[in-house]
């Protein structure tokens, strides 16, 4: 059932606003079976969080393997105060909490600025290639220079490891900041508000690095459909 | 509104941050344009997609070592 599922969330979609990915699991239930020294819900969260967990550190830290500690550094930090943890927030939210925390003291001690610091050169400039569009002397200005064709991918290419592998590349190489904002909104489906909160950045700057992360995002896959030619 | 204006507000849209106004503007462009159809349904699959790094593996070492310490924690 779970393919089933997944087609019809990732093809469908017609209404303004994607549906909101609802959890697989129960927080409550969760909370209570890590407490409880459960240790296959313990290796699912690890599962879900820890390479995202990663990729928001490297947004702080000199290099992916300092990342790296500062994600394993941020488990022993959940486990020592798991007890003391009172849902005020969602635990994957206090887990990321505890995660930027670290990281940003690791960057420090590195002397790194934080990329959220200055994000003129992540938000400034055009969204896509300015040759997209018709130019200004066009009796269709603004609009498409070139057809944009529907993706028709079918459902074993949507949900292989290859196209998996090549998301994961997008947004490792976006620029720190949207890297950060992308992974947290649509890679762990954390809410505006929540993002804005952990990352220290205002609403209006969270969209704009949302939008410019979530455009390259679909340049990549754009590219990817061509390649793999089943665009119809 | 155009193509490229579209373009520019699709995650304030998909994000119900657009006012109003500039909401009938764009859904009124999208009747009538094949093109941004295609890439507003592209975003969303693009945007699905990327719900995916919920999937990576995480390497052997990496869970072993963390499991180890989960252990640890529950032993004491």
């Amino acid at each position: 059932m779970a393919g089933t599922e997944g087609r019809s969330e990732l093809s469908s979609a017609r209404g303004p606003i994607p549906a909101a990915r609802t959890p697989d699991h129960d927080p409550l239930a969760e909370l209570a079976a890590l407490r409880d020294g459960d240790q296959a819900t313990f290796a699912a969260l690890v599962g879900r969080l820890h390479p995202t967990m990663v990729r928001v550190a490297s947004s702080y830290v000199s290099s992916r393997a300092v990342a790296e500690e500062v994600a394993q550094d941020t488990w022993v930090a959940v486990l020592e105060q798991l007890d003391r943890f009172e849902g005020r927030s969602s635990l994957k939210t206090w887990i990321f909490r505890i995660l930027t925390n670290t990281a940003k003291t690791r960057g420090v001690r590195e002397r790194r600025t934080t990329p959220f610091s200055s994000l003129e050169t992540e938000t400034t400039g055009p969204v896509l290639p300015a040759d997209s569009f018709n130019g200004d002397g066009h009796r269709w200005a603004g609009h498409w220079a070139a057809p944009v064709e529907a993706w028709e991918l079918p459902e074993e290419r949507l949900l292989s490891s290859e196209l998996g592998r090549v998301i994961q590349r997008a947004v490792d190489e976006l620029p720190p900041a949207q890297r950060a904002v992308v992974s947290l909104r649509d890679g762990q489906a954390l809410s505006s508000r929540e993002v804005c909160d952990l990352l220290d950045i205002t609403e209006a700057n969270q969209r704009v690095l949302l939008h410019r992360g979530r455009t390259k995002v679909r340049q990549v896959v754009n590219a990817y459909v061509g390649r793999v030619g089943v665009r119809l | 509104m155009s193509c490229r204006e579209v373009v520019d507000v699709l995650s304030d849209y998909l994000e119900g941050a657009l006012p109003a106004e500039r909401r009938a503007a764009l859904e009124q462009h999208l009747l009538t344009c094949e093109n941004c159809v295609n890439y507003l349904q592209q975003m969303r699959t693009s945007i699905a997609l990327t719900g995916r790094l919920q999937e990576e593996d995480v390497p052997d070492e990496v869970m072993d070592r963390v499991l180890d310490m989960f252990r640890e924690r529950s032993d004491s």
